[in-house]
This record gives structure tokens, C-alpha cells and sequence, in this order.
């Protein structure tokens, strides 16, 4: 039976099929013309747009093969022919499977083979990233379809569920602020995801298994309702995320000998051109972001400069790094603040409000040993107006990440490729002040590495990192099995303020070490400073 | 007996549809279940097919329980209604190549003789076709199967005359020994095939037996407003007579049953 119900859908929504499989093509040409450098402008216009008709498409297909015989109703045809409830079931999914996640995984396929990634890894990862996306979106796709009767109602329906989020959210920020996400845009973000896909796929089974066995729409939209509601208010709170995630990565409890302490006398070694903070004017980090080539950090740290009064205050303590080899790297996934009284009152409590700057290269042989740095804390500004006279106690937690480099891999700096397990296909670019490095992966894919410019006699500009914390052990994305990263690896300063080691004439013999980071531990630390000043740490103290 | 409901009950919220029905259909009986819009003909029809699940009360169709309706019996009952949704893109060949597989008795010979009877066009897609045409397919695709009951919710709604008249000598002619439950406004059509009748008021069941007995029950209340009891009472007379009495005066005079 489920052969002909297949053939009847088949036979009533080919067309559809036909439409969304020429978007698919489309789509696949486009990122495979976008290449490493997106070398074809007009087909990297198309990606965006064709991969929005795309999904649009792939969810229409599935609703109206599920509406072919809806479930919500009293005069639908199947319902009064001997059909298998089961069957049903299964020959609308098999329908799904066959003409959405099959004709998929065949052009991906076929794109990361052309792109030049060995078959058995290739077959494997787009194999994952299908079952990956029939899992968690065309199963709660199908859900949706199963619970409505036509696309009016679907549309109506999603209108209401996507209205009830919106008010969620906005309840929740309000109720909650910060704490409504505490994993939210930290590197531990992919357990939030995870435990959402896996309720919305719990959730979409049970409403799909409610309607097709029961038919019982009422109590199914009920259920979407709650997991609605589920994915605003249920969060993974950060203690156990982070737990989690230290078990995960060194289920054997080692203990890094990293500490990090509170030292005033670096301001007084800094001298007059570290002014009253422990760590550099804002002109000078927006200079030192600029020759590491974070452009965005640059224009973030000269904006501080132009903050109203009553904009957080930021207070800049230097710290002593120690523990560390030359080839770590410190990540802070979460830093707790927290200012008490005299009297051991809280003024203050805040998360996610310090930020440690770590100076110091990795790529330098010069980095052994303590590392000095700065401990950014901003406080609001009322906090600050109270706190600032007086001696106040201040406590930072740390959540930390260890990342070691694990790997590493020389490019030419010229037109250089790559090829390794571990980042993927990478090329190299030359532009008027920069180099482009580009790789694309499919995979897991490190999420920090770095690139440094060696010129032929050995000497080297400052190594550029890209490091976007995400510890995933691999989710895959659900348009693309191939990931793009790269960074661009300044080599002259257009103003002429910063000077490079290697000379851009000698590019051609120069090179690129690719550095890869891989996490060795995560673990907490405290920073306890009982009595402090902040007036003497701030610029708006001075 | 084929069906039967035991204080058969349905509500929507505070409105019963269906209040403590208790009907027995005979094996090999037409039974047609009369009554005016909104008296719940449909809501026993899709109750006793298990797609509306029953309030209190329960029902069997050919002994199984209505509730646990399946496949199995499915296969055995053929339904035709006024308000079937049909396929509305699929060609009228493809929806039928698709039923032959749904059924195991599926008798190509009768659908053949159904669809040329029927007149009805192989290549035009289901929703192309006129109401009544979708009609006769409908009922074209309950008979080739042969089933044991047959149930027609409406079937000769929105039916001209002569269409009707093929409706009926259609199915008339492939029904055989079949049990048919059958609601219907169309009485005159309803006079010519039922043996047994049902008659529904609000959701309550006024009188169910032969269609002999229905003429004696009603006899006294069309003497009692004047008619001659020798004349002859036409079906459509009694179902009148009935539902006003049943409604008392607040059955307004011009309210038609169909």
C-alpha cells in the first residue's frame, strides 16, 4: 500500500519536486562558482536568495505531501478507505525522504566531490548532514502539515506560533535578562541547540504519532504551543552546561596550572602612556586591534571613546597570566563579577561584564613565561557613581578555556593550496594590503586558528587569530556540508602607521604557518582583589 | 444485525449532537435515516466510521466497535458522500488505478461496467468534473469492492433529476445483497429503495423500523390535522408531519426538509 500512496503523491506533486530539485541545482552551482574568493560575483548575489526559496520550497513539498490526505477533518478520502495508519505514515515520509533528502544528498554530494574532498569522508558527511536536516526540520515540517488541513491553515498556524515565540521572548527578556540564555553566544551554545533540536524532534514525533494514530488535533496544537513556549523558557543553566562540557573534554579531571593574578605594578612599568588604567588608552588598543588586523575590534574600542555618561564604566585592572606554554591560548567563555561593600554588602553582581585581554604572541618566543594582560570589567554607571570613592571588594570567576595548538601547516603566501585533515582545502590571495587565507572544510571544523606571515629570512608579522569559541563536537550546517573560515593577513598599513617585519616585496618567497587550536581543558578560576579603588582604575576616575 | 448504537451520544462543547441514540440496522436491509438539517444523520455516519469519536455510548458495525474501526472493515464498507474530498488533481483513471490497490476484492469487471454506465471520463482530473459527476465517481468507487454495507450520507444532493435516476439504478443494480445505510432529503428517491427508516429530531431518534411500520406511526398524526385516512401518504408527508410534531409549534410552517 505504501508503494501507491507514494505513487499518488508523486503523481500530484511532481511538479514540485521538479521546481525545488532546480533551486537545489541552482543553489549547489552557486556555492560551488563562489569558490575560495568568491570569484563569481553574480552567482554569490544568488546563494542568499536561492537558499531562502530552497528551504521554502523543500518545507512546501513536505506540507503538501502530507496534505495530499490531511489528517485534521471529516471528509477527507482516505479516511474512509482501508489504509493502514502506519502505511500512511511511511509513505509520507519515504516521500520526503525520496524526493527531499535524496536528491540533496546526491548534489551535495557531487559539489564536495568536485570541490576536490576525498569520497569516503565526503559520502559520510553529507550522508550526516541529510539524516541531520531530515531530523530537525523536515520532520517538524511534517509535524506542522500533520496538525493542519491546508497551506491557509498552516500559514495561519505558523503566524500564531511565530507571534507566541516573539511575546515569549520578549517576556522572558524582561523577566529574566541575561540569565534567560546563559549559554547563549558562548562556545558552549551548541548544548542549548542540541537540546532544542532534540525536543523539537521528540516533540514534532509525539505530535506526528498523536495525529496519525489518534487524531486528536486539538490536544497535537497544544503540544506545539508548549514546545513553543519550551524553547524560550527552557534553558541549559550555565554551571551544568559547563560541567558538562569540561567532562566532555577531559573526562580525566586534570587540572591546568593556569592562574591569574591581580597585579598593580604593572601599571607603574607602563608609565605615562598607560595613563591611569592598567591596560592601554582606547587609541592604543584600537591600533594594536588594527596591525592584528581586527578591524571591527579597532572601530569597537574608538567608539568606547564617544560613550554618553551614563554608559557602563569600564575599569582596567592588569593581571599576571602564569602557568601557560607559548603554544596556548586562553579563551574566557564566562566571567562573573561581583562588587562588595565594606561590609561585605553586594553592590554589584553581573555576568558576561569582563573581558581579559591577553598581550603577548604565541607565535613569539618571547611569550614564555607569565603572560601580562588587562581585565576589562564594565559596570553600570549608577554602580560606578557609588562604588568609585571607597574601597570595594571585587571577585571575578573565570569559566576558561585552554586551547593548545595541535597542528600546524605551511602555505605559500602566493597563490599557495593546502590540503589537511584537520582544516580542510586552503588557498592563499594576494591584495593591496592584505593576504586572503580561505579554507573549506567538511566536518568538524577548528573553530580557532590562527595565521602568521614568515618572510624567507625567518622573520614574522604578528600572528593573526581567528578564534570564534564553539565546542561542538559536530553539527553540520543545514544548507551546506561545506564550511568556509579564513582571515586576512595584513601585510602594509595604507596610513603608514604600523610597519611590518616582512618586507612586502619579498612575498613571493614568503610564507603562511596555518596554526590550529584545539581545546585542552576547561576549568574555573577566581580572581579576588578584597580591597580596590576603582576610581584609580578607570579613565572617567581621572 | 450490521450496525447498532447503544445510547450513542455526541457533544460539541455544550451543544449535543447526538443524544442516547439506540439503532439497529438489519443485515440486507436499506436503511435510511431521515430527519431535517442539523438533526445529526452525518454525525452517525461519521461516528459509526470512527471519525468522530462518540461522546458516551458505543456503536458496532459489522460487530466490531466502531471505536476500533480499521482497515479490516474499512475494506468491507463502501461510503458515498455529498461532501467527499476527492483528489481534486488526480485524473479520474490514476484515482482509480491508485484504489485498486487499497482493495483486495477490488472487482475491475464492476468498476468497468460502473464507469461506462456513469459515463465517466478517464482523462479529466476530479476537480474538473461537475458535482454530480464527482458523485457518480464517488459512488463508482464504493461498489467495484463489494462491499457488505454501503453507506450514502447525501448521495443525491445537488442531483438533477435524471443524473439521480442514474445514481440510483446504478447502485440499485450493483448493490445486490449488500446492507445500505442511507441519509438522504431526497424522499421520493428514498421511497423507492429503503425497507427500514430511522428518523432523527435534534439529535434524538423519534421512530426506526420498516418502512411499513412508519406508515401506521404515522397515520394518526395526519388524520389529526385533517387529511383523509384513506388517502395515500407520501414519505415527504410524514417526515413533515413528524418533525412538526416532534417541534411542536415552534416548527415554523415554511421550514423544508431539504
Amino acid at each position: 500500500m505504501i508503494g501507491r500512496i507514494l505513487q499518488k503523491d508523486w503523481r500530484l506533486l511532481w511538479p514540485i519536486v521538479v521546481l525545488v530539485t532546480i533551486i537545489q541545482v541552482l543553489l549547489e552551482w552557486a556555492a560551488y562558482r563562489w569558490g575560495f574568493f568568491n570569484e563569481d560575483p553574480a552567482a554569490s548575489r544568488l546563494l542568499h536568495p536561492l537558499s531562502l526559496a530552497w528551504h521554502a520550497g523543500i518545507a512546501a513539498l513536505v506540507v503538501a505531501a502530507v496534505h495530499q490526505d490531511p489528517i485534521p477533518g471529516l471528509d477527507h478520502d482516505w479516511l474512509i478507505r482501508p489504509l493502514k495508519r502506519t502505511d500512511l505514515l511511511l509513505a509520507k515520509l519515504l516521500f520526503v525522504a525520496l524526493v527531499v533528502s535524496c536528491p540533496m544528498f546526491l548534489l551535495n554530494l557531487v559539489r564536495v566531490l568536485v570541490t576536490g574532498f576525498p569520497l569516503p569522508t565526503s559520502f559520510a558527511v553529507v550522508a550526516f548532514k541529510e539524516a541531520y536536516v531530515f531530523v530537525c526540520f523536515l520532520v517538524p515540517v511534517f509535524a506542522l502539515a500533520a496538525i493542519t488541513a491546508s497551506m491557509t491553515d498552516l500559514i495561519i498556524l505558523c503566524g500564531a506560533l511565530v507571534a507566541v515565540y516573539a511575546s515569549a521572548l520578549s517576556i522572558a527578556a524582561v523577566l529574566m535578562g541575561a540569565d534567560r540564555c546563559p549559554t547563549c553566544e558562548t562556545g558552549l551554545s551548541w548544548m542549548q541547540h542540541v537540546l532544542q533540536h532534540v525536543g523539537t524532534f521528540l516533540g514534532a514525533s509525539v505530535i506526528v504519532a498523536v495525529q496519525y494514530y489518534r487524531r486528536r488535533t486539538r490536544l497535537s496544537r497544544v503540544l506545539a504551543l508548549g514546545g513553543v513556549l519550551a524553547l524560550v523558557f527552557v534553558q541549559l543553566p550555565w554551571d551544568a552546561a559547563f560541567n558538562l562540557q569540561s567532562w566532555l573534554s577531559s573526562p580525566s579531571g586534570l587540572t591546568a596550572p593556569v592562574g591569574i593574578s591581580f597585579d598593580p605594578e604593572a601599571r607603574r612599568a607602563g608609565g605615562a602612556s598607560r595613563r591611569a588604567s592598567g591596560g592601554p588608552s582606547g587609541a592604543g588598543q584600537a591600533t594594536r586591534a588594527f596591525i592584528h588586523g581586527d578591524t571591527g575590534g579597532a572601530l569597537k574600542y574608538l567608539e568606547r571613546r564617544t560613550l554618553p555618561r551614563d554608559a557602563p564604566v569600564e575599569i582596567r585592572l592588569p593581571v599576571q597570566i602564569a602557568g601557560m606554554s607559548a603554544d596556548e591560548l586562553l579563551l574566557v567563555d564566562r566571567s562573573d563579577v561581583r562588587l562588595s561593600g565594606d561590609d561585605g554588602q553586594e553592590l554589584y553582581r553581573g555576568a558576561d561584564s569582563a573581558a581579559l585581554v591577553q598581550e603577548g604572541n604565541p607565535a613569539d618566543d618571547t611569550a614564555r613565561g607569565p603572560r601580562s594582560g588587562y581585565q576589562g570589567v564594565y559596570v553600570p554607571a549608577t554602580v560606578y557613581q557609588r562604588a568609585a570613592p571607597r574601597d570595594v571588594g571585587l571577585q571575578i570567576d573565570y569559566f576558561l578555556t585552554l586551547m593548545k595548538v595541535v597542528a600546524q601547516h605551511p602555505i605559500a603566501a602566493r597563490d599557495g593550496e593546502l590540503q589537511a585533515a584537520d582544516i580542510g582545502r586552503c588557498a592563499t590571495k594576494i591584495g593591496q594590503d592584505s593576504i586572503a587565507l580561505r579554507c573549506m572544510q567538511i566536518g568538524p571544523t577548528p573553530f580557532c586558528f590562527s595565521a602568521t606571515l614568515y618572510g624567507p629570512d625567518g622573520r614574522h608579522n604578528p600572528e593573526i587569530p581567528n578564534c570564534d569559541p564553539d565546542y561542538r563536537p559536530y553539527i553540520p550546517a543545514p544548507t551546506d556540508p561545506v564550511r568556509s573560515s579564513g582571515v586576512d593577513v595584513p601585510v602594509r598599513d595604507p596610513f603608514g602607521l604600523a610597519h611590518y617585519p616582512v618586507d612586502p616585496g619579498e612575498l613571493d618567497r614568503s610564507y603562511i604557518i596555518i596554526r590550529i587550536y584545539g581545546v585542552r581543558e576547561h576549568f574555573r578560576r577566581s580572581l579576588v582583589i578584597p580591597r580596590i579603588r576603582l576610581a584609580e582604575w578607570s579613565e572617567r576616575g581621572q | 444485525m450490521i450496525i447498532e448504537t447503544h445510547e450513542l451520544s455526541k457533544s460539541y462543547g455544550n451543544f449535543e449532537a447526538l443524544h442516547r441514540l439506540s439503532i439497529s440496522v438489519p443485515e440486507g436491509s436499506v436503511f435510511a435515516l431521515l430527519g431535517a438539517n442539523g438533526a445529526g444523520k452525518t454525525t452517525v455516519i461519521k461516528t459509526l466510521l470512527n471519525i468522530v469519536e462518540p461522546s458516551r455510548g458505543h456503536a458496532t458495525v459489522l460487530g466490531v466497535d466502531s471505536r476500533a474501526i480499521g482497515p479490516g472493515v474499512l475494506a468491507q464498507i463502501g461510503y458515498v458522500s455529498e461532501s467527499q474530498a476527492l483528489p481534486r488533481r488526480l485524473r479520474v483513471e490514476e484515482f482509480f488505478n491508485y484504489l485498486r490497490g487499497c482493495y483486495v476484492r477490488w472487482d475491475r469487471r464492476v468498476e468497468d461496467e460502473l464507469r461506462k454506465e456513469l459515463q465517466l471520463p478517464a482523462d479529466r482530473r476530479i476537480g474538473a468534473l461537475s458535482h454530480g459527476m464527482r458523485l457518480k465517481m464517488a459512488l463508482a468507487s464504493a461498489l467495484p469492492f463489494r462491499p457488505r454495507l454501503l453507506i450514502l450520507d447525501e448521495p443525491f444532493s445537488g442531483l438533477d433529476a435524471l443524473v439521480r435516476d442514474e445514481v440510483v439504478t446504478g447502485f440499485l443494480r450493483q448493490a445486490g445483497e449488500m446492507s445500505i445505510l442511507i441519509s438522504s432529503h431526497e424522499l421520493d428517491e428514498v421511497e423507492r429503495i429503503a425497507t427500514h427508516v430511522g428518523f432523527l429530531d435534534a439529535g434524538r431518534l423519534l421512530f426506526q423500523g420498516p418502512l411499513a411500520a412508519l406508515y401506521d406511526h404515522a397515520r394518526p398524526l395526519l388524520v389529526a390535522r385533517g387529511r383523509d385516512p384513506a388517502a395515500r401518504m407520501s414519505l415527504r408527508d410524514i417526515v413533515v408531519a413528524m418533525t412538526r410534531a416532534a417541534r411542536g409549534k415552534h416548527f415554523p410552517a415554511s421550514e423544508s426538509l431539504a
